[in-house]
Protein backbone atom coordinates (compact mmCIF):
# COMPACT_ATOMS: atom_id res chain seq x y z
CA UNK A 1 0.00 0.00 0.00
CA UNK A 2 0.97 3.39 -0.86
CA UNK A 3 2.21 5.09 2.25
CA UNK A 4 2.48 9.27 0.77
CA UNK A 5 -1.67 9.75 0.79
CA UNK A 6 -2.26 8.34 4.64
CA UNK A 7 1.14 10.64 5.28
CA UNK A 8 -0.87 13.47 3.89
CA UNK A 9 -4.30 12.93 5.44
CA UNK A 10 -2.62 12.57 8.76
CA UNK A 11 -0.52 16.06 7.76
CA UNK A 12 -3.58 17.47 7.06
CA UNK A 13 -5.56 16.24 10.13
CA UNK A 14 -2.58 18.07 12.18
CA UNK A 15 -3.07 20.63 10.58
CA UNK A 16 -6.30 21.44 10.70
CA UNK A 17 -5.99 20.89 14.75
CA UNK A 18 -3.38 23.18 15.21
CA UNK A 19 -5.44 25.83 13.76
CA UNK A 20 -8.62 25.23 15.15
CA UNK A 21 -6.33 25.54 18.35
CA UNK A 22 -4.54 28.35 17.94
CA UNK A 23 -7.33 30.30 16.11
CA UNK A 24 -10.41 28.74 17.22
CA UNK A 25 -12.44 29.36 14.09
CA UNK A 26 -13.21 26.56 12.66
CA UNK A 27 -14.37 27.88 9.03
CA UNK A 28 -10.27 29.15 9.03
CA UNK A 29 -9.30 25.49 10.44
CA UNK A 30 -11.66 23.65 7.44
CA UNK A 31 -9.07 25.84 4.81
CA UNK A 32 -6.88 23.00 5.13
CA UNK A 33 -8.94 20.66 3.91
CA UNK A 34 -9.22 22.26 -0.01
CA UNK A 35 -5.91 20.66 -1.05
CA UNK A 36 -7.39 17.45 -1.06
CA UNK A 37 -10.48 18.47 -2.13
CA UNK A 38 -9.01 20.60 -4.74
CA UNK A 39 -7.20 17.39 -6.06
CA UNK A 40 -9.85 15.24 -6.36
CA UNK A 41 -11.80 17.91 -8.53
CA UNK A 42 -8.82 18.25 -10.07
CA UNK A 43 -8.48 14.34 -11.05
CA UNK A 44 -12.26 14.28 -11.85
CA UNK A 45 -11.93 16.75 -14.38
CA UNK A 46 -8.69 15.89 -16.21
CA UNK A 47 -9.43 12.17 -16.11
CA UNK A 48 -11.15 11.72 -18.95
CA UNK A 49 -8.64 13.09 -21.89
CA UNK A 50 -5.43 10.75 -22.84
CA UNK A 51 -3.77 14.50 -22.63
CA UNK A 52 -3.16 13.94 -18.90
CA UNK A 53 -2.12 10.51 -18.63
CA UNK A 54 1.36 11.81 -17.07
CA UNK A 55 -0.45 13.95 -14.44
CA UNK A 56 -1.46 10.59 -13.11
CA UNK A 57 0.73 8.38 -13.66
CA UNK A 58 4.10 10.41 -13.47
CA UNK A 59 3.43 13.42 -11.31
CA UNK A 60 0.97 12.11 -9.11
CA UNK A 61 2.01 8.62 -9.11
CA UNK A 62 3.16 8.92 -5.69
CA UNK A 63 0.11 9.80 -4.30
CA UNK A 64 -2.18 7.25 -6.08
CA UNK A 65 -2.09 3.32 -5.91
CA UNK A 66 -1.34 2.28 -9.58
CA UNK A 67 -0.97 -1.13 -11.15
CA UNK A 68 0.93 -1.60 -14.07
CA UNK A 69 0.63 -5.06 -15.93
CA UNK A 70 2.17 -6.13 -19.79
CA UNK A 71 1.31 -8.70 -21.86
CA UNK A 72 2.14 -9.83 -25.56
CA UNK A 73 -0.96 -10.51 -28.08
CA UNK A 74 -0.05 -12.48 -31.51
CA UNK A 75 -2.39 -10.28 -33.20
CA UNK A 76 -1.16 -7.40 -35.18
CA UNK A 77 -0.97 -4.00 -33.34
CA UNK A 78 -3.89 -2.63 -35.76
CA UNK A 79 -5.97 -5.22 -35.68
CA UNK A 80 -5.27 -5.36 -31.85
CA UNK A 81 -6.46 -1.56 -31.00
CA UNK A 82 -9.65 -2.06 -33.29
CA UNK A 83 -10.54 -5.48 -31.03
CA UNK A 84 -9.53 -3.37 -27.81
CA UNK A 85 -12.27 -1.01 -28.49
CA UNK A 86 -15.08 -3.52 -29.32
CA UNK A 87 -14.02 -5.53 -25.88
CA UNK A 88 -14.34 -2.15 -24.04
CA UNK A 89 -17.73 -1.40 -25.36
CA UNK A 90 -19.15 -4.40 -24.66
CA UNK A 91 -17.83 -4.60 -21.04
CA UNK A 92 -17.96 -2.60 -17.71
CA UNK A 93 -15.29 -0.09 -18.70
CA UNK A 94 -16.19 3.02 -20.55
CA UNK A 95 -14.58 4.39 -23.07
CA UNK A 96 -13.13 7.54 -22.42
CA UNK A 97 -10.57 8.63 -25.01
CA UNK A 98 -8.44 6.97 -27.72
CA UNK A 99 -5.85 7.63 -30.14
CA UNK A 100 -4.95 5.10 -32.81
CA UNK A 101 -1.71 7.20 -34.26
CA UNK A 102 0.29 6.40 -30.71
CA UNK A 103 -2.19 2.93 -30.25
CA UNK A 104 -3.06 4.38 -26.78
CA UNK A 105 -6.48 3.97 -25.08
CA UNK A 106 -8.15 5.52 -21.68
CA UNK A 107 -11.03 3.81 -20.32
CA UNK A 108 -12.38 4.09 -16.81
CA UNK A 109 -14.76 2.68 -14.25
CA UNK A 110 -17.43 4.29 -12.94
CA UNK A 111 -17.78 6.47 -9.62
CA UNK A 112 -20.07 4.72 -7.03
CA UNK A 113 -20.46 4.52 -2.75
CA UNK A 114 -16.72 2.86 -2.36
CA UNK A 115 -14.50 4.45 -5.24
CA UNK A 116 -14.16 7.09 -7.47
CA UNK A 117 -13.62 5.23 -10.00
CA UNK A 118 -10.70 4.38 -11.70
CA UNK A 119 -8.45 5.04 -14.79
CA UNK A 120 -6.84 2.62 -17.21
CA UNK A 121 -4.72 3.61 -19.81
CA UNK A 122 -3.36 0.84 -22.36
CA UNK A 123 -0.54 1.29 -24.42
CA UNK A 124 -0.12 -0.77 -27.62
CA UNK A 125 3.40 -1.25 -29.12
CA UNK A 126 4.49 -3.40 -32.00
CA UNK A 127 6.68 -6.62 -31.37
CA UNK A 128 8.99 -8.52 -33.08
CA UNK A 129 6.64 -10.18 -36.37
CA UNK A 130 2.86 -9.22 -35.84
CA UNK A 131 3.16 -9.59 -32.59
CA UNK A 132 2.07 -6.76 -30.13
CA UNK A 133 3.04 -5.81 -26.50
CA UNK A 134 0.27 -4.60 -24.38
CA UNK A 135 0.43 -2.23 -20.88
CA UNK A 136 -2.29 -1.71 -19.27
CA UNK A 137 -2.32 0.35 -16.14
CA UNK A 138 -4.87 0.91 -14.01
CA UNK A 139 -5.15 4.28 -11.57
CA UNK A 140 -7.00 4.93 -9.08
CA UNK A 141 -8.76 9.05 -8.85
CA UNK A 142 -7.84 9.49 -4.65
CA UNK A 143 -6.08 7.22 -1.94
CA UNK A 144 -3.58 5.37 -1.56
CA UNK A 145 -5.44 2.37 -2.22
CA UNK A 146 -7.97 0.90 -4.64
CA UNK A 147 -8.65 -2.29 -2.29
CA UNK A 148 -7.41 -4.56 -4.92
CA UNK A 149 -9.83 -2.95 -7.74
CA UNK A 150 -6.50 -2.25 -10.43
CA UNK A 151 -5.89 -5.84 -10.03
CA UNK A 152 -9.70 -7.00 -10.28
CA UNK A 153 -9.67 -4.50 -13.68
CA UNK A 154 -7.24 -6.49 -14.91
CA UNK A 155 -8.27 -9.81 -14.09
CA UNK A 156 -11.23 -8.63 -15.89
CA UNK A 157 -10.07 -7.01 -19.10
CA UNK A 158 -7.67 -9.99 -19.56
CA UNK A 159 -10.68 -12.69 -19.48
CA UNK A 160 -12.53 -10.40 -22.15
CA UNK A 161 -9.68 -10.30 -24.29
CA UNK A 162 -9.82 -14.12 -23.87
CA UNK A 163 -13.40 -14.69 -24.33
CA UNK A 164 -13.64 -12.34 -27.17
CA UNK A 165 -10.86 -14.30 -29.09
CA UNK A 166 -14.15 -17.78 -29.50
CA UNK A 167 -15.58 -16.35 -32.50
CA UNK B 1 -0.17 -23.17 -36.05
CA UNK B 2 -1.70 -26.44 -36.83
CA UNK B 3 -5.25 -25.49 -38.14
CA UNK B 4 -4.91 -23.09 -41.07
CA UNK B 5 -8.31 -20.95 -41.67
CA UNK B 6 -8.71 -20.52 -45.39
CA UNK B 7 -11.18 -17.74 -45.31
CA UNK B 8 -9.41 -15.38 -47.79
CA UNK B 9 -9.37 -18.23 -50.22
CA UNK B 10 -12.98 -18.83 -49.95
CA UNK B 11 -13.27 -14.84 -50.25
CA UNK B 12 -11.49 -14.73 -53.18
CA UNK B 13 -13.13 -17.62 -54.74
CA UNK B 14 -16.34 -16.04 -54.11
CA UNK B 15 -15.44 -12.84 -55.00
CA UNK B 16 -16.62 -11.68 -51.54
CA UNK B 17 -14.93 -8.71 -49.32
CA UNK B 18 -14.76 -8.80 -46.03
CA UNK B 19 -17.05 -5.81 -45.18
CA UNK B 20 -20.00 -7.56 -46.96
CA UNK B 21 -19.29 -11.36 -45.17
CA UNK B 22 -19.92 -9.47 -41.79
CA UNK B 23 -23.26 -8.43 -42.86
CA UNK B 24 -24.26 -11.30 -43.86
CA UNK B 25 -23.00 -13.26 -40.88
CA UNK B 26 -23.45 -11.14 -38.29
CA UNK B 27 -19.38 -11.20 -36.92
CA UNK B 28 -17.76 -7.78 -36.60
CA UNK B 29 -14.85 -7.13 -39.53
CA UNK B 30 -12.41 -7.17 -36.62
CA UNK B 31 -13.24 -11.01 -35.95
CA UNK B 32 -13.53 -11.69 -38.93
CA UNK B 33 -10.15 -10.92 -39.99
CA UNK B 34 -8.73 -12.19 -36.58
CA UNK B 35 -10.31 -15.35 -37.77
CA UNK B 36 -8.72 -15.07 -41.17
CA UNK B 37 -5.20 -14.39 -39.75
CA UNK B 38 -5.85 -17.66 -37.44
CA UNK B 39 -5.47 -15.97 -34.51
CA UNK B 40 -8.93 -17.12 -32.55
CA UNK B 41 -8.25 -19.06 -29.82
CA UNK B 42 -11.82 -21.02 -30.50
CA UNK B 43 -14.92 -20.72 -33.09
CA UNK B 44 -18.37 -21.33 -32.65
CA UNK B 45 -20.42 -23.94 -34.72
CA UNK B 46 -23.15 -21.06 -35.03
CA UNK B 47 -20.09 -18.85 -36.56
CA UNK B 48 -18.85 -22.02 -38.83
CA UNK B 49 -22.39 -22.51 -40.18
CA UNK B 50 -22.96 -18.84 -40.86
CA UNK B 51 -19.62 -19.05 -42.66
CA UNK B 52 -20.99 -21.86 -44.72
CA UNK B 53 -24.16 -20.92 -45.79
CA UNK B 54 -22.45 -17.67 -46.78
CA UNK B 55 -20.02 -18.87 -48.69
CA UNK B 56 -21.59 -21.85 -49.57
CA UNK B 57 -18.80 -24.79 -48.87
CA UNK B 58 -18.02 -26.90 -46.33
CA UNK B 59 -15.83 -26.25 -43.33
CA UNK B 60 -12.85 -28.39 -44.62
CA UNK B 61 -12.94 -25.42 -46.93
CA UNK B 62 -12.49 -23.21 -44.49
CA UNK B 63 -9.96 -25.10 -42.34
CA UNK B 64 -7.56 -27.17 -42.90
CA UNK B 65 -4.82 -29.49 -40.84
CA UNK B 66 -1.21 -28.83 -41.73
CA UNK B 67 0.68 -30.87 -39.31
CA UNK B 68 3.78 -29.29 -38.36
CA UNK B 69 7.26 -30.36 -36.48
CA UNK B 70 5.84 -29.46 -33.21
CA UNK B 71 1.60 -30.48 -33.15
Amino acid sequence: MNKAPLLFTLICFVLYLTLRHFTGEIWISLLVFIPPVGLLITNLALRKNLRYKSWFIRYLGFLLEKKEFTTNSTISTDLLFDKLLEIIQDSEFQLLDADKTSFSLLCGTSVNFWTWGENIYIQLEPGEGSTTHLQFVSTNLFGGSSWNRNTNNYSSFINSLEDSLTI
Amino acid sequence: MAIIVNLDVMLAKRKMQVKELSEIVGVSVVNLSILKQSKAKAIRFSTLEAICKALDCQPGDILEFVETPNS
